[in-house]
């Protein structure tokens, strides 16, 4: 083979690599308006996908589908998008700066941090006042506060991967068993402790969007540009520090910025699991390694997965033998996605060790 | 040697990896636009000493200089973007192909968040170009040969603009031809590029072949220094390596022909036991 050859088949390797990213992350979003309107037609109040997008439009239409839509479903299906596309985030940034593709964000710690302050104020231990609509923001101080206790163990003059997953998964076992117990003993809060536990979008409304959206607007802009830093972390300690990277500084920079985009997401939506680990896989799958393309196709991935699970978690109507405060028993969207997301690893592990 | 034309140096450098002692008041000259070839017996320090020099381990007492300024005061980029260092074996790579992985070598150019130049898309394009790596630049990192992936890390060096290359063994786990390839390009870099090129080897004929400078490690100390020819003598392979070695001159190319034919008893400060007693 020529030498022109060989450049002509690699420049068009490259505008290919480049427009199949195109084509997935232009596919990817319009699953997401795809599913988006699905999830808006779906509900106890069935509407169609016309009256749906009337109603969006601000056409003429019942009051009732207006309020529905506006008051009840949007909030709830861009609280979805927004929260999978952290969690699926989130895990991206994980696996690469951990060294391990089992790495989810509940290993931060951050996830059982957030559940245990909820649950301890829903028990009402200690006599405070329930912090009602802004719940949210007081599970975040929990989350970020527990992310600050596993980063302070992993520390000993610069950061293992390993420590931190270590200490991460120690610190979890902790908190979940500190919480575990609470719930024995108020079993009266149990209804409304679950659905953080489990992971649930049932009853999520502007309030919750509000204090949402911030956090994605500046954490998920700092992740994709997070990539490049990525990718070097990827070729291995020694050689990203002899690329002039402060491995230990960069490594503690991007643990930190994953346990925001936790926290921001299970502050709303609780401890959705498996999200952050299989939304990471199948942009590795669909799209390679690459940070640069691999962080922007997880978000996308997460969003499909957590809009899609919660269709489902609709479709799927139970009534929980104690009283919830939610305004319709639904079954938690977390329920769906371990539902989803188990077999799911179990086939992706399995390939792997096929491999 | 005058003061101006060493680029690297080492001044009573020590370190300690953990507890134990691994190099011992090291002191050492890099001149500009030279090959280097460190040599030494396993877990005579070579490794750490190529870390010390690249600032990549601390010493705990002495001083690594830069154009005779110390190491230790340069920020890691600035001195990424003079020295570019290849570990070992660099460890399994993600799923990237040639062309993203050799882009990695811009990072001290570029840092974490600025935008991909002109300047880093040539320098990649000619990094990839002297190590012959172009007409393969999507294929993934994966799917290469070892003498390929060699190349391609030379090439993520490369892409680096680097003054000085420092190397740590090179032409392991690859075949001979490709051990010669990989040399053959390391001394076409030095020759036509003026990279100031060190770089540890195992195999001594290839160190005295491609090499104007050997510097021999022993237990931490160097207790050789200088060309070949004034290195490669019977009684230093006896006492560092301990082996009897048959010392000849090559008919093909003049270079120095170390014919080791038999294992000495392990001394005191012996470092693997083996087999001892005549090969043949």
């Amino acid at each position: 083979m020529s030498a022109t050859d060989g450049r002509a088949g690699a420049a068009d390797g490259r505008a290919w690599g480049a427009r199949r990213f195109s084509m997935l992350l232009a596919v990817g979003l319009a699953l997401i308006g795809v599913l988006f309107v699905v999830h808006l037609c779906t509900g106890t109040v069935r509407l169609g996908p016309g009256e749906v997008l009337a109603s969006l439009l601000g056409r003429h239409t019942e009051d009732l589908h207006r309020t529905v839509v506006w008051e009840l479903r949007l909030p709830r299906s861009l609280i979805a998008i927004v929260a999978g596309a952290l969690l699926g985030t989130a895990g991206a940034v994980l696996q690469i700066i951990m060294r391990n593709n089992l790495a989810e964000p509940g290993i931060t710690g951050v996830t059982a941090g957030g559940i245990l302050v909820a649950v301890l104020w829903i028990a009402g231990i200690g006599g405070l006042p329930h912090p009602g609509r802004f719940m949210p923001l007081v599970v975040l101080l929990g989350c970020l506060g527990a992310g600050a206790v596993v980063f302070a163990l992993s520390w000993r003059g610069g950061v293992h991967p390993l420590r931190m997953v270590l200490s991460g998964v120690l610190v979890s076992a902790i908190l979940s068993s500190v919480t575990a117990f609470i719930m024995l003993r108020a079993q009266a809060g149990v209804g409304g402790i679950l659905p953080w536990i489990i992971g649930s979008l049932n009853g999520r409304v502007w309030v919750h969007w509000d204090q949402l959206w911030p956090w994605a607007v500046a954490a998920l802009p700092l992740a994709l540009l997070a990539a490049r830093p990525l990718n070097v972390l990827q070729l291995g300690d020694s050689v990203a520090a002899a690329r002039g990277m402060r491995v230990n500084v960069t490594r503690t920079a991007l643990f930190c910025l994953a346990a925001l985009l936790t926290a921001a997401a299970v502050s709303v939506v609780g401890a959705v699991g498996f999200l952050g680990l299989v939304a990471p896989h199948i942009a590795r799958w669909l799209t390679g390694e690459d940070a640069r393309r691999l962080l922007p196709v997880a978000a996308v991935a997460g969003a499909v997965l957590l809009v899609g699970a919660d269709i489902v978690s609709q479709g799927v109507t139970i009534r929980p033998p104690f009283p919830t405060p939610q305004h319709r028993p639904g079954l938690p969207v977390g329920a769906v996605m371990a539902f989803i997301g188990a077999p799911f690893f179990l086939y992706i592990l399995r390939r792997g060790a096929a491999r | 040697m005058t003061r101006d034309t060493v680029v690297l140096g080492a001044q009573a450098v020590s370190v300690r990896l953990g507890k134990s002692p691994v190099l011992n008041e090291v002191t050492l000259s890099i001149p500009r636009g030279t090959v280097t070839a460190i040599i030494g017996p396993n877990g005579s320090g070579k490794s750490t000493l190529l870390r010390t020099l690249a600032r990549l381990l601390r010493p705990e007492t002495g001083a690594v200089l830069l154009d005779g300024a110390a190491i230790a005061r340069m920020s890691p980029g600035h001195v990424a973007r003079q020295i570019a260092t290849l570990p070992q074996s660099p460890g399994a790579v993600p799923g990237m192909t040639v062309q993203e992985l050799v882009e990695q070598g811009r990072y001290p150019h570029t840092g974490p968040l600025r935008i991909r130049s002109d300047r880093d898309r040539a320098a990649v394009e000619r990094a990839l170009e002297l190590t012959s790596s172009s007409h393969f630049r999507h294929r993934l990192i994966d799917s290469l040969s070892g003498g390929e992936r060699q190349r391609v890390w030379i090439a993520l060096a490369l892409a680096q603009e680097p003054r000085i290359l420092l190397l740590d063994e090179p032409t392991t786990f690859l075949d001979v031809n490709h051990q010669i390839q990989a040399l053959n390009l390391i001394q076409a870099l030095n020759r036509e590029h003026g990279l100031t090129v060190v770089m540890a080897l195992h195999d001594l004929n290839q160190a005295s072949k491609y090499a104007e400078r050997l510097v021999v490690l022993h237990g931490g100390r160097i207790v050789e220094e200088g060309p070949p020819t004034a290195v490669i003598r019977e009684d230093v392979l006896a006492s560092v390596f301990n082996v009897q070695a048959h010392i000849s001159v090559s008919p093909v190319d003049g270079a120095l022909l170390c014919y080791p034919y038999a294992a000495l008893p392990e001394e005191d400060d012996g470092v693997d036991s083996g087999f001892v007693g005549p090969a043949s």
